[in-house]
């Protein structure tokens, strides 16, 4: 097989690092208007200082595959998947999918999330009552979006994969063990799983999109057996490893849909490198 | 020689990249998370535990790795361990291994931010920014300032307010998490220099590394500190995964 010429967007996310060690066959360059990423020691990866919706520079040979990391860098900062807007869409065209409610100010009298609306607010996880978290400021500009917390929730399901068109796609699901909100999520660990109604559910939102590309859906399991969305972010995370070794190829998709198989765990591995400030 | 160091989560990294690989050392490493990253690091030999806080049974599992793996040195590394450590070191506790034993007062002022601050301004008055208890707030303030809890790490609950509105919104919001464990000290502006220091048991320094920090963000184990060591290699700690 070819090497691919693979150009990462954002960078400074922790799936940057994850697709590029899951592939060290093809090269890379990873781009982020952060000074500080990781990936320096890995030497097929070459990293470029750049910022969200500028051209890429002319040195450079046109990749094979673009691949945003993150929805800052998508066309209008990812506003066509807002949360606000996405999730309550999707419960009118899927009348058996279930969402926690969101709310563009912290409702009185309930205990809410509060997530970036088109990326994850670049900070650790908050959450409250409405007193607690309505002066909840938005400095990075993702949007702010309130979701009802479930109490019930029992466990985090990630679904992410990659659409190609109707009827080729790449899903891994996996039970989400371990995962860390701070200036940007990190998945710690997690294990392929089998959930039909996560994939049927999963695949029909896809559809009713014609999604094309990386996606993470994220699901809570609620105590009485039912599944919720509570997000949908058209990136992938850092799981790549993980999902080549059960056997769905995100680079390469085989025809028809692919599901990872169950039980293969990741669990992230910190590491030292030796970097360069991404200066101007 | 078998070292045990406890956490496999925060600074474990440090030993695990300096010791696992010695041919001489074998390095053991506890947790009470299973999926902490050092437990599963190549050339350790991962032990789960109890957590700090069920002191007892954390005390009789510490032991019986003490005996069963004939530990000669015990690095207790997480704010957890330590605190857990020092106090049963206090009651009483006397493992036969070689380790720090600090006293349970330096403990004391190394663990809440405003007794530390105090403290250290009296020795270091132009170099300790001011800090302030919650009955000062109604008076005369410079601004900005930082709002911080007393006893927390990591970044958790901190913020920079610039006017006396938000001080109070952000004094109010920390009270209704955390009680009056609050700090409020004077804003500085600038870098940060980190500067690890590592003190024998007469108190004299054995080893002193300063750091200028490029980026501090927080993640799993608290602040985590992209930056090098002054006129030395450089170096970062960076998060890969599978």
């Amino acid at each position: 097989m070819n090497s691919l010429l693979i150009h990462l967007l954002g960078a400074e996310q922790q799936s940057a690092v994850s697709v590029a060690r899951a592939y060290p066959e093809h090269r890379f360059v990873f781009f982020s208007d952060q000074r500080v990423v990781d990936g320096w020691d890995l030497p097929y990866v070459s990293i470029r200082l750049r910022q969200p919706g500028q051209e890429r520079p002319a040195d450079l040979a046109p990749p094979d595959l673009e691949l945003p990391l993150c929805p800052r860098w998508l066309p209008h900062g990812g506003a066509e998947f807002a949360l606000s807007r996405l999730l309550p869409d999707m419960v009118d065209r899927i009348p058996q999918l279930q969402v926690p409610s969101v709310y563009s100010k912290p409702p009185e009298g309930r205990l809410c999330l509060v997530k970036g609306n088109r990326f994850h607010r670049p900070d650790a996880l908050l959450s409250g009552t409405a007193k607690q978290i309505q002066r909840t400021t938005d400095p990075n500009g993702c949007g702010l979006l309130f979701q009802d917390r479930i109490p019930e929730t029992t466990h985090t399901i990630l679904v992410m994969g990659r659409r190609i068109h109707a009827g080729q796609a790449v899903l891994g699901i996996l039970q989400v063990l371990e995962e860390r909100f701070f200036r940007v999520v990190i998945l710690q660990s997690a294990e392929t799983m089998v959930d039909p109604t996560v994939v049927d559910q999963s695949l029909a939102i896809l559809d009713a999109l014609d999604y094309r590309g990386f996606f993470a859906l994220n699901w809570i399991a609620v105590g009485d057996g039912r599944r919720m969305l509570t997000s949908f972010r058209p990136v992938p995370r850092a799981a790549f490893g993980l999902l080549r070794h059960a056997g769905a190829d995100l680079l390469i998709p085989a025809p028809g849909i692919t599901i990872a198989s169950a039980g293969f765990r990741m669990i992230a591995d910190p590491t030292y490198t030796t970097y360069r400030g991404l200066t101007p | 020689m078998n070292i045990l160091v406890l956490s496999a989560t925060a600074s474990a990294i440090n030993y695990i990249l300096t010791l696992a690989e010695d041919p001489h050392i074998t390095l053991h490493l506890t947790d009470c998370n299973p999926n902490s990253p050092g437990l599963h690091a190549p050339g350790i030999v991962p032990h789960l535990i109890p957590p700090a806080s069920q002191r007892e049974s954390y005390r009789q599992t510490l032991d019986q790795i003490i005996a069963t793996d004939e530990i000669d040195l015990l690095i207790p590394t997480s704010d957890y361990d330590i605190s857990a450590v020092v106090e049963l070191l206090q009651d009483g506790w006397n493992p036969p291994v070689r380790m720090f034993r600090p006293p349970v007062n330096s403990l004391r002022i190394l663990s809440d931010k405003a007794t530390l601050a105090k403290t250290m301004r009296s020795y270091l008055p132009d170099h300790i920014p001011a800090s302030f208890s919650l009955d000062q707030l109604h008076e005369p303030l410079l601004f900005p300032l930082v709002v911080k809890p007393r006893n927390q790490s990591g970044g958790k609950g901190v913020s920079i307010v610039h006017d006396r509105e938000s001080l109070f919104n952000q004094v109010a919001l920390l009270r209704e998490r955390i009680g009056d464990g609050i700090l409020v000290q004077e804003y500085i502006e600038g870098s940060t220099h980190v500067v690890v220091m590592v003190y024998d048991h007469e108190g004299r320094v054995a080893a002193a590394l300063p750091l200028v920090s490029h980026l501090t963000f927080f993640t799993w184990g608290g602040g985590r500190l992209c930056g090098r060591d002054h006129g030395r290699r450089p170096g970062a700690p960076s998060f890969a995964s599978g």
